[in-house]
């Protein structure tokens, strides 16, 4: 195993933010922490880094103790903050080299590296200007760089493309495609389902600090049974219907943001007109309606009851 | 060993880039150092001249007085004939001050139970010459006969140095003690320079040290330490670039204000043992005042609060020695007091290559040992200062 966390927790305070968690990564393997805002998914992070120290449990690299004392360890990882992490008044490579040197990295092999990367990410061209003129898409990419100048045998990325706009971020996601059939080992946290289901081999369910549910996302979708998920979208007010709704006996959890109802129910296709009479009843005008097989983000719903992102 | 030299490097790189430090380290004390000598006109041009008057009634100290005076660079001090004529004098504008040293003064000196006065007569549109008459009463009871100094207290009766502008001339009366450096006559280029030198360190060593609260802000700190780095080395690096940068800022002040404005640092040695022991002092002060922030824009406000009160009652902008007895008390908890004492020394050390005397030494012994309680206090705060869990 290229990392093993065993029960390890964090308070801060007498508010417990890690509780418990145990998950492990396979050399090669791309692991996704899911989890709302909160969750407790940077702090974990922080732990497996060594940046912060825990009050339980043990973290292993390659089979060793990684506490905030221990140096040697920290070169198998590859740490991509969640915010970004660079020196504005610096140029893109002076970052790299900097971050490089930290690595034990020097002349020309550095230099292979750090243009390796600038190619990766997208930067070439853009190698000498000072990070702050970069855009946010940019910004996002070189934190990300940073982070894989050394090659490590574990790649750990915090919410790499929150903030970021599409392109950028589907450049990202291939970045790590990538990097994942090379054989580097990925842990990677969000809260978009969407990447967790189209980057992870397995997936963790992170709320409250607890991991509750883990699997790859067969494993995890067996695990709400015969559940169809209907989501009906609407201009309306949705929030007064949502708990008249959970009241129907064949209806496990139903939700409401951003003009979309998601309601996780038996017998959809059955089922689904009860629903819409209510909606009928409330006078509340429907837009679209949609029947699929359940996702992470359903499994999520159904285990605490509340949407990923609020 | 290479991480920390390359962490050094990072910041020294950023350092010049963002011209904070060129601003704060070179710029600034250079400009205010200049433009304040060329305000302060013919009194900062290297000799000073001053239209005084000193009119010995005892006949015992006006002889070896001018004669030390001129050897300070003092010119234009005349022999007076009495108070009533040197009193009209000021009162019409031909002389900027008077000295009196009365009859009494002499038997004062033999017996404590006896005040005695020095009268100053200043007039208020000329503050230089008034606080260079006054520390020239100073610089007497330093050149009187010791043995007879120690069992006098001397006092000289009198009120202070306010300027009221309403009268034209003032009778001044001081407190006079034989105290130390601090009332040694330097020249007022150099006495600039050295204060805005001292003044400006802090500023650039704190900036420096607040850079560790920056780097936990941009997260680039916990980047640093997610490296094979250890926190020891990054903290290490940290505290050098700092020191690097007040090291270089007050050579650089060294050497420009000699050059431009012929400013006497005194023994090179002498000038690299006090700054380093200034630099010492800024940096754990800068960790003391880091670990009590909430955050780097608090840490740079308390630094830069702590600077200025500090530089201000140490004397980097007037000499203490003419202010109020308090103020001469209060001083002495500054820095600024003991690095400007230190360097005073520096300046007059008969030795030009090793500097001398406890003046000199006992600022440096006295600096280590501010900044080695500082570094307790910094080292106790020093899990805020990183901002890292154990
Ligand atoms: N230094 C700290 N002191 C006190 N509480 C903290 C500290 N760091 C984090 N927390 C709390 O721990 C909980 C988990 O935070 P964490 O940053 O790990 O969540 P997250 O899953 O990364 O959330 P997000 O998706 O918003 O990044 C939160 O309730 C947060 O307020
Ligand atoms: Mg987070």
């Amino acid at each position: 195993m290229i990392l093993e966390c065993k029960s390890i927790r964090k308070r801060f305070g007498d508010h417990t933010v890690v509780d418990d968690v145990s998950f492990y990564i396979a050399p090669g393997e791309t692991y996704g922490l899911l989890g709302p805002n909160g969750a407790g998914k940077t702090t974990t992070i922080s732990i497996v880094c060594g940046l912060l120290g825990k009050d339980g449990g043990e973290v292993l690299i390659k089979g060793q103790q990684m506490n905030t004392g221990t140096v040697s360890l920290r070169s198998a990882i590859g740490y991509v903050p969640q915010e970004i992490a660079l020196y504005p008044e610096l140029s893109a490579r002076e970052n790299l080299v900097f971050f490089g040197r930290l690595q034990g990295f020097k002349g020309p092999q550095l230099k292979r590296r750090v243009d390796e990367v600038l190619d990766v990410i997208g930067l070439a061209d853009r190698a000498d200007d000072l990070v702050a003129e970069f855009s946010g898409g940019m910004t996002r990419r070189l934190n990300i760089g940073v982070g894989m100048t050394h090659r490590p045998e574990l790649l750990i990325l915090d919410e790499p493309t929150v903030g970021v706009d599409p392109q950028s971020r589907n450049a990202i996601l291939g970045a790590v495609e990538r990097l994942a059939t090379e054989g580097m080992a990925v842990l990677y946290t969000t809260h978009y389902m969407e990447e967790a289901e189209r980057l992870c081999n397995r997936v963790g369910i992170i709320d409250h600090g607890s991991v509750i549910a883990e699997g790859t996302q067969r494993d995890l979708v067996r695990q709400i049974g015969q559940l169809d998920r209907v989501t009906i979208e609407s201009p309306g007010a949705l929030s007064p219907l949502v708990e008249q709704i959970e009241a129907l006996t064949f209806v496990s959890t139903a939700s409401a943001k951003e003009g979309q109802l998601r309601v996780l129910l038996r017998d959809g296709g059955r089922n689904l007109t009860r629903i819409l009479h209510l909606f009928e009843d409330n006078d509340v005008e429907v837009r679209g309606v949609q029947i699929d097989v359940p996702d992470l983000e359903a499994v999520f719903l159904h285990l605490t009851g509340r949407a990923l992102r609020d | 060993m290479s991480a920390i030299a390359t962490i050094v490097g990072k910041d020294l790189r950023q350092r010049m880039r963002d011209k904070s430090f060129l601003i704060i380290g070179i710029v600034a004390p250079l400009v205010l150092a200049v433009v304040l000598a060329t305000v302060g006109g013919d009194a900062f041009a290297g000799r000073v001249e001053i239209k005084m008057q000193i009119i010995d009634e005892t006949g015992e100290f006006a002889g070896p007085l001018l004669a030390g005076l001129e050897e300070a660079g003092l010119t234009g001090v005349t022999l007076g004939e009495s108070e009533l004529l040197a009193r009209s004098a000021v009162q019409d504008g031909d002389l900027s001050a008077a000295l009196i040293i009365p009859k009494g003064f002499l038997t004062a000196l033999s017996d404590p139970s006896q005040p005695a006065r020095i009268l100053v007569l200043k007039r208020p549109d000329a503050p230089i010459a008034a606080s260079v008459a006054q520390a020239v009463a100073d610089r007497l009871v330093l050149d009187v006969n010791f043995d007879r100094l120690a069992q006098a207290s001397v006092r000289v009766a009198g009120g202070g140095l306010d300027l009221d502008l309403s009268s034209p001339t003032q009778d001044s009366r001081i407190d006079l003690k034989p105290i130390g450096t601090e009332t040694r006559v330097l020249d007022g280029v150099t006495y600039l320079s050295i204060g805005m030198a001292t003044f400006f360190l802090f500023f650039a060593v704190q900036g420096g040290v607040m850079s560790i609260l920056e780097e936990r802000r941009q997260h680039t700190m916990q980047r640093m330490l997610a490296a094979p780095v250890s926190r020891s080395s990054v903290m290490i690096a940290k505290f050098l670039s700092a020191g690097v940068g007040g090291l270089v800022s007050i050579l650089v002040m060294a050497a420009a204000t000699s050059l431009m404005l012929g400013a006497k640092w005194g023994s090179l040695l002498g000038v690299i043992l006090l700054a380093t022991a200034g630099v010492l002092v800024a940096l754990t002060l800068g960790a003391a005042v880091g670990g009590l922030a909430k955050n780097v824009d608090q840490g740079q406000q308390f630094g830069a609060i702590m600077a200025t009160v500090l530089g201000l009652i140490g004397g980097a902008f007037f000499p203490v020695s003419q202010g109020p007895p308090s103020l001469r008390l209060l001083s002495k908890v500054s820095p600024h007091f003991w690095l400007l004492r230190g360097f005073g020394a520096n300046t007059v050390s008969p030795d030009p290559l090793w500097p001398t005397g406890w003046d000199f030494w006992g600022s440096v012994i006295v600096l280590l040992g501010m900044s080695g309680a500082l570094a307790g206090i910094g080292y106790t705060g020093r899990a805020k200062l990183t901002g890292l869990g154990r």
